[in-house]
């Protein structure tokens, strides 16, 4: 264990100190997403990783987050602080009532539900022009600034918005920690693993399930939330199938059901497009070939495998 | 004799038009080990998804200490002190067998999500409480050696075991066990019967679906004979072992003897 406690202060050692050793504004915004994006991939793992069930419309949440957060700037300018407070609750509570409906279903009926549950509101988005102004989506929507007496942070700067999403992400790590060790994860991963054994040794699945789902969707909320506020533009296209599918991509092929899987996804489901852009008009199609490569050949996400070559020679256990 | 702890009345499952279980009455009483037997189809399985809560009743009740459990999910069955094990191996396949204790420990860990994501000392308490009694349960079943195995890992014989164990862990009144030997080999049936009693010694009432009658036989202070869904059959293993309906039952009858 000394092993991984090694790693994760390694790695936020290097979060740390990453603005100051990369100054070049394109790398920092690379990570401000990185970081985002990477709140949506915990916030899924959550659900896919430990309880097993699959959603591929985790972006109702983001969007709703992205929304509701602009909302209230542009329309009470209530600043994002509040609009991260109410993304976390008003998409806890949609969660909630999501949960409760969907988790009557299983298997391929829950995911077409999650599908159907993002379209709607996209559809929504869209439509409702009076509120969202449709397609032209919401501009202008700035972050805020603190002062403290002789120094002031504004947030619409990268280097004090990268904190603050890095800041957001060791906290849902620490949560995420928390949870996974404690008789929830247990019950989270017993749906995962044996529904019908987990019931009969008392184990509420239905309850547990709409648990997860309303801290999953509180996490997505502030991810999209921070992207709003970030980005400063957003349209109905934070409701995109896109985003959804990428966060199962960065779930999965980090390595779903661990702590650092996401994270790892989401820097690699990042970076890989950009790299790409060498290819052109052929970026996606190359893109693809690397995801179905990844899937077949390292199913067990880049986290695993990653940590058979620091242990070379030395047996491994666990997931 | 003391009140009963189960006490099934009128029980009927139906699956479409097929009746499974037919208005079948049985009681078990604390601290005993009955065994259910009867042919393939006669309902045995059946009886027990229908008091775990598995299947819905279609007709009759199921008391548990008084109180009626025909309506009641599985969870919340197990809450009121029954569980059991599958007749196919029902594991937590990826978890190390430890955590698959731990994990049947649910019901003794009263922890809420506050507790656990401001990591209070009640949650570290229970924690390590339940690392305890997961140990004590490896003990007693002898699997302390392998908790930090994949369960799925396991040799056959030793993840019956560890089914039972997790079951074990919920801290049952009633334990239901349908066909624990299955599959194992004599010294694992052996070992198997020792484990039941020693279940037993420590108060745990057992109903057993098994299909090895040397080990119903040695083992059970009551036997319940079921076939084609009716009760026709019920006594001391002494008493099953002369009853022309059960040898029938079993073993057919000659053409000769047919009365219809």
């Amino acid at each position: 264990m000394s092993r991984t406690r090694t790693g994760i202060l390694l790695a936020l050692g290097v979060a740390l100190i990453y603005p100051i050793l990369i100054t070049d504004p394109y790398f920092l915004h690379m990570a401000i997403l990185v970081g985002i994006y990477g709140l949506l991939a915990i916030s899924l793992n959550l659900l896919l990783g430990y309880t097993g069930q699959l959603s591929l419309g985790h972006a109702a949440f983001f969007g709703v987050g992205a929304y509701l957060s602009s909302l209230l700037f542009l329309n009470l300018g209530i600043s994002m602080w509040g609009g991260l407070v109410l993304a976390l609750c008003g998409c806890g509570a949609l969660g909630f009532f999501v949960a409760k409906l969907a988790f009557k279903l299983r298997g391929a009926y829950f995911v077409i539900m999650t599908i159907g549950i993002a379209e709607v509101l996209k559809l929504v988005a869209l439509n409702w022009v009076d509120l969202t102004k449709g397609p032209m989506g919401l501009t202008d929507i700035a972050a805020p600034q603190i002062s403290l007496g002789w120094v002031t942070i504004d947030f619409g700067q990268k280097v004090p918005y990268y904190y603050l999403v890095l800041f957001f992400i060791s906290l849902s790590v620490i949560l995420q920690h928390r949870l996974v060790n404690s008789s929830f994860g247990r019950a989270f991963v017993s749906i995962r693993e044996n529904e019908d054994l987990a019931e009969s040794v008392g184990i509420d699945c239905y309850k547990y399930l709409v648990t997860v789902v309303i801290i999953s969707s509180s996490i997505a909320g502030i991810a999209g939330s921070l992207y709003a506020h970030y980005v400063s533009f957003i349209d109905p296209g934070v409701f995109a199938f896109f985003i959804s599918v990428n966060a199962v991509m960065m779930a999965i092929g980090g390595g779903q059901g661990t702590q650092a899987g996401p994270i790892l996804g989401a820097i690699l489901f990042t970076l890989i497009p950009e790299w790409l852009r060498i290819f052109g008009d052929a970026r996606m199609a190359v893109y693809a070939l690397i995801v179905i490569f990844m899937v077949i050949f390292m199913p067990r996400g880049m986290l695993y495998y990653a940590s058979q070559l620091l242990n070379l020679g030395k047996k491994s256990h666990g997931r | 004799m003391a009140a009963e702890l189960l006490d099934v009345n009128h029980l009927t499952v139906r699956f479409g038009g097929l009746t499974a279980v037919n208005d079948v009455d049985f009681s078990i009483y604390p601290d005993e080990i009955v065994s259910l037997i009867g042919p393939n189809g006669a309902g045995k399985t059946t009886t027990f998804n229908a008091v775990t809560g598995f299947l819905r009743t279609h007709a009759g009740s199921i008391a548990f200490e008084g109180e009626e459990l025909a309506h009641l999910k599985p969870h919340q069955i197990a809450e009121k002190g029954i569980t059991r094990t599958f007749q196919i191996t029902s594991l937590f396949p990826h978890l190390l067998v430890l955590e698959n204790i731990r994990t049947g420990r649910h019901l003794q860990e009263r922890v809420t999500l506050w507790d656990v994501l401001f990591n209070t000392r009640r949650k570290r308490r229970v924690e390590e409480e339940t690392r305890e009694k997961a140990e004590d349960i490896l003990n007693f079943i002898g699997l302390v050696g392998k908790k930090e195995t994949i369960a799925a890992s396991l040799p056959y014989g030793e993840q019956r075991l560890l089914e039972i164990g997790v079951a074990l862990a919920a801290n049952p009144k009633l334990l239901l066990l349908d066909e624990p030997s299955a599959g194992l080999n004599d010294t694992e049936t052996q070992g198997m019967k020792e484990l039941i009693r020693r279940m037993r010694a420590k108060s745990i009432t057992i109903l057993l679906v098994e299909h090895d009658m040397k080990l119903v036989m040695g083992l059970s202070d009551r036997i319940i004979v079921l076939n084609f869904g009716k009760k026709i059959a019920t006594g001391t293993p002494g008493e099953i072992k002369a009853n022309p309906e059960v040898i029938k039952a079993y073993l057919g009858e000659r053409k000769g003897d047919a009365k219809r």
